[in-house]
């Protein structure tokens, strides 16, 4: 293993995308989970860090919801995903249902603002050492309990599905929501290409919320998203075919989050993700010089 | 598969250089200005004084009375320009089409660089990469089939981005954007659009073609831009040092002057419609006269502004035209050259409302010509010309 990318003065890490909506636990993890991750490490090679993978993109309610959640994470779930090694540092929370649909009642909205604020806080004040990685449940062997190394939330992630067009309806609830988090570190993914227009990513630079990067296995089509999204693209209806946000690259806030979609090596082509990966290479470092943040995130699965 | 068309827009370059020089400078708001002018405005600022509303243009005694505390760079012209120069070069690495567009603009045609550079997008990439390495600024790059398309791109996604558009994706992204980001809308028609509720320029790619009339003589052509159709290529010339010619030779040769009139009129208007396919005006006309004996007479002038309508460049070809007629002896060619090219007047604001009917007028000309060629409409006098004449000989 090589010393991993890395920019000067710049925190960057390399993350997973842990499949799921409203919840977490060991059941969700596809029974490969392990053989995914291995192979994804060989694909990064030198990129990746000396410790690994640093960074999970969970659903909020793994860290805020049901007992479900915090039962796996308190049995390990971190050391499940991430190895024997689990050094994973910070969270990258995908907040769910309530905040990326319009249409959601007012008061589960009200409910999932304040759950999100009330994690928030409490992983500021370093509660979440009571996430510390247990034995794996049936394998004592394994090591005694151990603290996650001070982990923290590095990003609230809104991902907003093909059905979300740039509308009044949408920017108001969009608006409410910005309103609603201030103050979280935020970033946002549009899948509806509508929402790529300068009065958009103005306003989210005057906002400080970073516009989340996308990439896609080529050719880009959006069937892949409706996982990603909750299920809400394929849900309304829309064509999976043809509409994809714009490749781009660019900085709106101190933190950029370049989220990498269908990064499975066992669907890809000899050869694609490593040229999908040394594309982005020079576009970081281009990166590195607008930010302070980096996360990059593997989704493996997207279909 | 996106286009081949890459714009580089290094927005900010003087601040850039300023930042360069002055690492203490980073991250904080400040304005490039001549202190010492009595009315000195903002010539170029950081993107921390661009969220404080400092503007470019802005009087800067306003911008400090906004900011208090704000800071001022002396700017670096030497610097800037070398800069400039550097990345034409580094430009030139990839592809002989490099056009110049004022300055830390460039425009680059990768069509057929796939063997040499790779496919466009990572060609962009090695390129954005050695600009930062070299220069420490970081430019916007857009790739995508049209100027136009990139130009607006590069507009959006700044400072310091990066957007390969696939055609399709194109026009929809465009269609997008306030209106003022189109090229060729100023302040002023932005506000004349704004009264009609034309504020992206989606609304204005939707205009039918007489209310696309109704906004200026170049509203037509500006819709076709809007609907993300613009067929000008890159041009490795700098507009300055760019020029058309046109011979035509008399047959049999001649010392009329009516006829010479008539054909330097001809000359002018077959060029003037060459230009004005390029969005050029010519700021010089020149007259070459070839006499039967050999010997041969010119004259050029030079124009105030660029002049790019018919009506302007045939005054100025016939008054060259005779002073070449130095000798009364026939002539046998007759050559027209247009050069020192300049924008033809973008900013359909800045015209004169006198002469909106003569524009309007050129621009359903040139629209006459563009589709049925130039044959197909031509005032009657050049009919008089019958077979005295061979263009283009």
């Amino acid at each position: 293993m090589g010393r991993g990318l890395s920019f000067e003065g710049i925190d960057i890490s390399f993350g997973l995308s842990l499949p799921g909506e409203g919840g977490w636990d060991a059941a969700s993890a596809p029974p490969d989970w392990g053989a995914r991750i291995a192979s994804l490490r060989r694909v990064l090679g030198d990129f990746l860090p000396d410790g690994g993978f640093s960074s999970a993109e969970l659903p909020i309610e793994a860290l805020a919801g049901g007992s479900g959640s915090r039962d796996w994470l308190s049995r390990g779930g971190l050391r499940e995903i991430f190895g024997a090694e689990a050094t994973a540092r910070d969270f990258c929370l995908r907040l769910g249902r309530p905040f990326v649909d319009p249409d959601c009642p007012a008061a589960p909205y009200r409910a999932a603002v304040t759950e999100c604020r009330a994690v928030y806080a409490k992983c500021a004040a370093g509660a979440t050492t009571s996430y510390a990685v247990a034995p794996a449940a049936g394998n004592p062997t394994a090591g005694g309990p151990q603290a996650v190394s001070d982990p923290a939330i590095s990003a609230f992630l809104l991902e907003f599905p093909l059905g979300f067009a740039y509308g009044t309806r949408e920017r108001r609830h969009l608006d409410r929501l910005v309103r609603d988090l201030e103050g979280l570190p935020l970033a946002i993914a549009f899948y509806n290409p509508t929402w790529y227009s300068l009065r958009v990513i103005e306003a989210l630079r005057e906002k400080n919320i970073g516009l989340c990067l996308m990439d896609f296995p080529l050719p880009r089509n959006v069937a892949g998203m409706a996982n990603a999204t909750g299920g809400l693209a394929s849900a309304q209806g829309l064509t999976a075919q043809g509409v994809a946000p714009p490749r781009f690259d660019m900085a709106t806030s101190s933190l950029v989050y370049l989220k990498f979609h269908g990064f499975s090596p066992a669907r890809a082509v000899a050869g694609e993700l490593e040229a999908r990966l040394a594309s982005w290479i020079p576009r970081l470092e281009a990166l590195a010089l607008q930010a302070q943040t980096l996360r990059v995130i593997f989704q493996g699965e997207d279909a | 598969m996106a286009g081949t068309i890459l714009h580089i827009n290094a927005v900010g370059l003087m601040a850039a250089i300023a930042e360069l020089k002055d690492t203490s400078l980073r991250r904080r708001p400040f304005v490039v200005a001549n202190q010492g002018l009595s009315r000195a405005v903002v010539l170029d600022l950081s993107s921390s004084a661009h969220r404080e509303g400092i503007r470019r243009g802005m009087l800067l005694s306003l911008a400090q009375r906004s900011l208090p505390g704000l800071r001022v760079v002396e700017p670096d012209p030497r610097r800037c320009a070398e800069a400039d120069e550097l990345m034409w070069k580094m430009a030139l690495g990839l592809t002989p089409l490099v056009e110049k567009c004022g300055r830390g603009h460039l425009f680059l045609d990768l069509a057929g660089t796939g063997r040499m550079s790779g496919p466009p997008q990572d060609a962009s990439m090695r390129l954005r990469r050695e600009i930062i390495a070299r220069q420490g600024i970081s430019p916007t790059i857009a790739l995508a089939s049209t100027k136009t398309s990139t130009k607006v791109a590069t507009r959006v996604f700044r400072p310091g981005g990066f957007v390969a558009l696939d055609p399709h994706e194109e026009s929809q992204l465009v269609r997008l954007q306030p209106v003022e980001l189109l090229p060729g809308v100023g302040p002023v028609l932005k506000d004349r659009l704004s009264l009609l509720d034309i504020e992206m320029i989606g609304a204005l790619a939707d205009l039918r073609p007489f209310e696309a009339r109704a906004i200026g003589p170049r509203g037509p052509d500006l819709v076709v831009r809007a609907r993300g159709v613009d067929d000008s290529p890159v041009n490795p010339q700098a507009p300055e040092r760019r020029f058309l010619e046109e011979s035509a030779v008399l047959e049999p040769d001649s010392a009329e002057p009516e006829l010479l009139r008539l054909i330097v009129v001809r000359l002018s208007a077959t060029l003037g419609f060459a230009a004005r396919k390029q969005g050029m005006g010519a700021r010089r006309v020149g007259v070459r006269l070839d006499f039967t004996d050999g010997k041969e007479g010119f004259a050029a002038l030079r124009l105030p502004r660029a002049m790019y309508r018919d009506d302007e460049l045939a005054l100025a070809a016939e008054d060259a035209a005779r002073r070449a007629f130095i000798r009364r002896v026939r002539v046998r060619r007759v050559t027209l050259r247009l050069s020192e090219f300049g924008a033809a007047g973008p900013e359909l604001d800045l015209f004169d409302p006198r002469d909106a009917k003569v524009e309007q007028l050129q621009g359903a000309l040139d629209r006459v010509h563009a589709r049925h060629g130039y044959s197909a409409l031509v005032p009657c006098a050049f009919l008089s010309l019958g077979q005295s004449m061979r263009v283009g000989a």
